[in-house]
């Protein structure tokens, strides 16, 4: 009998279950997954590039950039993050990275709204507000963001983000 | 032990298909393996023979109740058991699963998109913004700040 029961159970709540999912699906209420690396990439003439560790999963995507050497900053790994809440990536001292998920669309495109802002040398100054952007990011396709000055280099990023 | 050259004669003697009926009888009368294998056919006939009296036969008078003792049992309403409603549940189960995978597949994501750059801009002073895809696909944002960067 219990038997039965559980059987039955589990029949009526499965498509519960999954009319529920899909339907926070279709709303756009699933987190998303974002990873971000924040780099300085400089050239040093080296004869082969050179990646921190950790970085090896960029080099593909930084392969057609003119540097050689890439360091790590900062970094977060399939981070989940609810849409439409603002999340805070510091890079370092001067530079910090600002992601809202915006939308996970039906096709599994993922709306993203980007915002690095950066602290002016004079501390007193108000941040300045390098890059404001707002794309729709291929699942699980890395995106790269780079030009600011930093160091001895320039000041790269780049990201990704899935379901 | 080797069979005796004649036990091929005796068994044809046997079956009463012979034409060397004297012979074989004469040399029974010298060779013990002959007998010895004369008498087991003999059983062997004998124990038949009982088996097939012994069988149960229906006469032609009895065949009309027999055949409709069998259809009397074909005709019977199945055993109501359990079994079947179990078949019927775990049918019912499978093809939910097999409805619910279908969906998720006809309804699941289409072919991936390339990265699309909906907008940028920057505050930074004497600085641009471009956007471009490299020769590898990736979608690239870049801020060219000029040289003489004073902040």
């Amino acid at each position: 009998m219990r038997k039965v029961l559980l059987l039955w159970l589990s029949v009526t709540l499965l498509p519960g279950v999954y009319a529920s999912v899909l339907a926070q699906e279709a709303s756009g209420d699933v987190p998303v997954k974002v990873s971000v690396w924040a780099v300085l990439a400089t050239h040093e003439q080296r004869e082969q590039p050179h990646f921190d560790r950790g970085l090896e999963v960029i080099r593909s995507t930084v392969s057609e950039l003119r540097y050689d050497t890439y360091r790590h900053l900062n970094a977060i790994r399939q981070q989940s993050m609810k849409i439409n809440d603002e999340y805070r990536l510091v890079v370092n001292d001067r530079y910090t990275l600002y992601i809202k998920p915006l939308a996970c669309d039906d096709d599994g495109m993922i709306r993203l709204q980007l915002r690095m802002e950066m602290q002016p040398r004079d501390r007193d100054k108000e941040p300045v507000v390098v890059l404001q952007s707002r794309q729709v990011l291929s699942p699980n396709q890395k995106m790269i963001i780079g030009g600011p000055r930093l160091e001895d280099g320039d000041l790269v990023i780049v990201l990704e983000a899935s379901k | 032990m080797a069979a005796c050259h004649w036990e091929r004669k005796v068994t044809t003697y046997f079956d009463q298909e012979t034409v060397e009926k004297d012979a074989v009888e004469t040399h029974l009368l010298v060779c013990a393996d002959c007998r010895e294998h004369l008498d087991i056919l003999e059983t062997v006939r004998q124990y038949t023979t009982e088996v097939r009296e012994n069988t149960p036969k229906i006469r032609d008078e009895q065949m009309p109740a027999f055949m409709r003792g069998i259809e009397d049992a074909l005709a019977e309403a199945p055993v109501k058991s359990h079994k079947s409603l179990w078949a019927m549940l775990s049918l019912v189960t499978a093809a939910l699963v097999m409805a619910v995978a279908t969906f998720s597949i006809f309804t699941g994501p289409g072919p991936a998109k390339a990265t699309e750059i909906e907008s940028v801009s920057t505050e930074l002073e004497g600085a641009t913004v471009e956007w471009y895809d490299m020769d590898n696909g990736v979608t690239t944002v870049w801020i060219n700040v000029s040289e003489d960067d004073v902040w």
